[in-house]
């Protein structure tokens, strides 16, 4: 059915608009009675079934088993206090991980975010061929991390893979990507960069895309320049995105798992073992399953993400401009 | 509208079921109906070992059709494999059949979920245990009992390449058998031909390769074989602190290609022709072959008369725990028939696992060079207790505590120091696992 006249020029594609005469005759559907929706929670149901289920539960469960000791199958064997946390807490090697888990995310969120910035930036310009470029960008995204992961260990590897082939054109030997501990601290941020890039251009382009028109040649007008414009106009109009980047691939960064293990297993020595791959290796690593010891380092990782993104906004979010 | 959202409801609802019931995989057992015995059996074998596996179990329940059905399910390495068992207990999904790698075999005893093979044998079928290879038997027999049946046994050895060795102007002659020897060949490679002598994986195997080779045990007392646990684990003496420092020389002169953890890695530079030397494990030299690549097998280098190597690989144990006399009986039977001479001179021929028995052995046909050094380092293996290596329920975690130690050693740093303090570490791991092991 064709739209009256007034919806056309509103563009709402024929649905009534919410006009004065449209409020009084319809009443906005948050103010209706609880009792109104006898079936709310019976749809309900299944989604929080799943969540208490997959969720709240193994949450739940983790707090005890972090309580207790555990015997040869990883069952509880009883309680044993703060036990785990002192453990871990007197072992040098867990604060090793740590520092390598806030360098390995801090490292991987900087790539994301200013790559992201370098390739979004001239994207969002409507150059020819900006469309066919921005598609190509967006590939990874459409790249199981997994086989990204085992393509980029193809190409690490010693004296014969990719990157050893080129350094080896200009005389340099084997860097030793996945041997040398810097290196592979290296090599695994290369790789989540690559991965996790698609996203952040994906929705930097989006806020750029948002940027008034009108704004910017307000801003041209004044006889501002093209950096000027960028630094002072349109990186402060898009602040909320950044900050959405930041705090979403701070928390993805502490929760990297599947790069990080197909690429080093936290290795060479302990050189990319993140805290996550700490839990994993506690818990499977041995084959004895140490699950009390693991979920006291799970509470850890927990902690730190919420203290983090607290963090962020409250210092960050200063600094944003809705 | 109701009807769909009820329809959403019972899909949700079988989803999460499906969910929490995907991962269950004990034997299903005796059919209803009479039918076959149904077992699942756990395994780590992968590669040319894993095809050579799936082959064997198809011909073994052809033959048992109607009595025994078998599924073989692949649970990735062997700490993945065995983490699931821990989780299977729980839930009391357990398999009738479990291969668990040789580190695994004091934690399989102290689980207390399997029975002996030695009582199975007695009492659900017969096998010639006298036919197991000396150092094999002498590996998988605990307090005077043969506990699981050896299946896919490997040895050490070290691989030439002799396009590579010949470019250096050597032949395999030229190869010392002592590890000394063997590692200043490799720098003479590398001066000499500017190819790196060897290609290396670290792995805390090595370590324990290295000290029997030297007559030395792993753990004390007595590797843990003796019939006391092992309370230590010895990481200083002064043989192995000698051959790590030389291991940190050579990566750091670039006569070695260290290829941290990564033994598929370390393989694929030897046979890409980048190093000319490589210890592997023997149930690599089914892939190597696959190459095409032209090398010759060694014995792994031998450094004292009362040394040797330490014959590790896997074995299968029947678990007794929730599985009832007709599955154990099952999974007994499939035991038996993966120890016959028939599948381990296939397994030999088809992946480089050394066959398990004296007869497997004089039964393979006419075989490679390279299959006859395997077969007479096997035979030439003396069972002794350094060689019988550590049997401590704790190896496991040792080995993950130490395994990064090792690689970041590799890069510098004083050997003698670092191995103390994890020798004082593993002690604590020991005493820990006991702790939970409840003895």
């Amino acid at each position: 059915m064709v739209g009256t006249s007034h919806d056309r020029l509103s563009g709402t594609g024929g649905l009534p608009m919410k006009t004065a005469t449209a409020d009084q005759r319809v009443k906005p559907p948050e103010q209706r009675p609880r009792r109104a929706h006898p079936w709310a929670w019976f749809f309900l149901a299944p989604a929080f079934l799943v969540l208490l289920t997959f969720d709240y539960w193994p949450l739940l469960r983790t707090f005890f088993l972090a309580t207790q000791g555990t015997d040869l199958f990883g069952a509880p064997s009883g309680f044993v206090g703060t036990d785990n946390f002192e453990l871990m807490l007197t072992d040098p090697r867990f604060w090793n991980t740590i520092l390598v888990t806030f360098i390995y995310t801090g490292a991987s969120v900087v790539g994301k975010v200013l790559i992201g910035l370098a390739i979004a930036i001239p994207l969002s310009s409507r150059l020819k061929g900006t469309p066919l470029l921005r598609s190509i960008v967006l590939i990874p995204m459409a790249v199981s991390v997994a086989v990204a992961a085992l393509v980029f260990k193809m190409m690490f590897q010693p004296g014969t893979g990719l990157f050893d082939q080129i350094s080896g054109l200009f005389g340099a030997g084997p860097a030793g990507w996945l041997t040398q501990p810097q290196m592979a601290l290296l090599a695994v941020v290369i790789v989540d960069v690559w991965c996790g890039l698609g996203i952040s251009v994906l929705l930097l382009l989006a806020a750029l895309d948002g940027v008034p028109e009108e704004v910017m040649e307000a801003a041209q007008i004044d006889g501002t320049g093209t950096l000027q414009r960028l630094w002072h106009v349109k990186l402060p109009l898009i602040t909320p995105t950044l900050f959405f980047i930041l705090i979403t691939q701070s928390i993805a960064g502490m929760r990297e798992f599947t790069v990080i293990n197909l690429l080093t297993g936290g290795g060479p020595g302990t050189a990319t073992n993140t805290l996550v791959i700490d839990i994993y290796k506690t818990a499977f690593g041995s084959g004895t399953s140490d699950y009390g010891a693991a979920a006291a380092r799970g509470i850890v990782l927990l902690l730190i993400i919420v203290t983090l993104t607290f963090i962020q906004m409250r210092v960050l979010e200063r600094r944003v401009h809705y | 509208m109701f009807r769909r959202s009820r329809l959403s409801l019972i899909a949700g609802l079988s989803i999460a079921a499906l969910g929490l019931t995907a991962c269950g995989g004990g034997g299903a057992g005796p059919g209803a109906d009479g039918g076959p015995v149904k077992i699942s059996f756990w395994h780590s074998a992968s590669g040319a070992a894993g095809d050579s596996l799936n082959q064997q179990i198809a011909a073994f329940n052809e033959a048992q059709s109607g009595k025994i059905q078998v599924e073989a399910i692949y649970q990735g390495t062997y700490e993945s494999s065995m983490a699931k068992l821990a989780n299977a207990v729980q839930s009391g999904a357990t398999p009738a059949l479990m291969q668990a790698s040789d580190i695994f075999t004091g934690y399989m005893i102290d689980s207390k979920l399997t029975v002996p093979a030695q009582d199975l044998a007695a009492k659900e079928g017969s096998y010639d245990f006298e036919d197991l290879a000396p150092a094999v038997k002498n590996y998988y027999t605990v307090d005077g009992q043969v506990r699981s049946m050896p299946y896919q046994i490997s040895q050490p050895v070290l691989v030439l390449n002799l396009d590579v060795l010949a470019k250096a102007g050597l032949t395999p002659e030229d190869v010392p058998t002592d590890l000394s020897g063997l590692l200043s060949t490799a720098s003479k490679i590398k001066r000499d031909s500017g190819i790196a002598g060897m290609s290396f994986f670290v792995n805390t195997w090595w370590n324990e390769q290295f000290t029997a080779s030297y007559g030395l045990n792993y753990c004390t007392p007595d590797n843990g074989v003796q019939g006391q646990d092992a309370t230590a684990f010895k990481y200083t003496d002064p043989k192995q602190v000698e051959t790590w420092t030389t291991l940190q020389d050579l990566v750091r002169e670039g006569t070695m290609v260290n290829t941290g953890s990564d033994a598929t890695a370390s393989v694929g530079a030897f046979t890409s022709g980048a190093a000319a030397m490589s210890l592997v494990s023997s149930g690599a030299i089914g892939n190597i072959v696959k190459t095409g690549v032209n090398f010759a097998v060694k014995p792994f280098p031998v450094s004292a008369a009362d040394g040797g190597v330490v014959p590790g690989g896997n074995s299968l144990w029947v678990i007794g725990k929730d599985r009832s006399s007709a599955e154990q009986k099952a999974a007994w039977e499939l035991s038996r028939y993966l120890g016959s001479t028939e599948v381990q001179t296939k397994n030999f021929v088809d992946s480089g696992y050394l066959p398990t028995t004296l007869s497997a052995a004089k039964a393979v046909a006419s075989p490679t060079p390279q299959q006859q050094a395997l077969l007479d380092q096997l035979a030439n293996s003396k069972p002794t207790t350094a060689t019988a290596g550590c049997h401590s329920g704790a190896l496991g975690e040792a080995r993950q505590a130490l395994q990064p130690v090792l690689e970041s050693m590799l890069g510098g740093g004083d050997v003698r120091a670092i191995f103390a303090e994890q020798e004082s570490k593993a002690k604590d791991i020991i005493s820990r696992y006991q702790q939970r092991a409840g003895k």
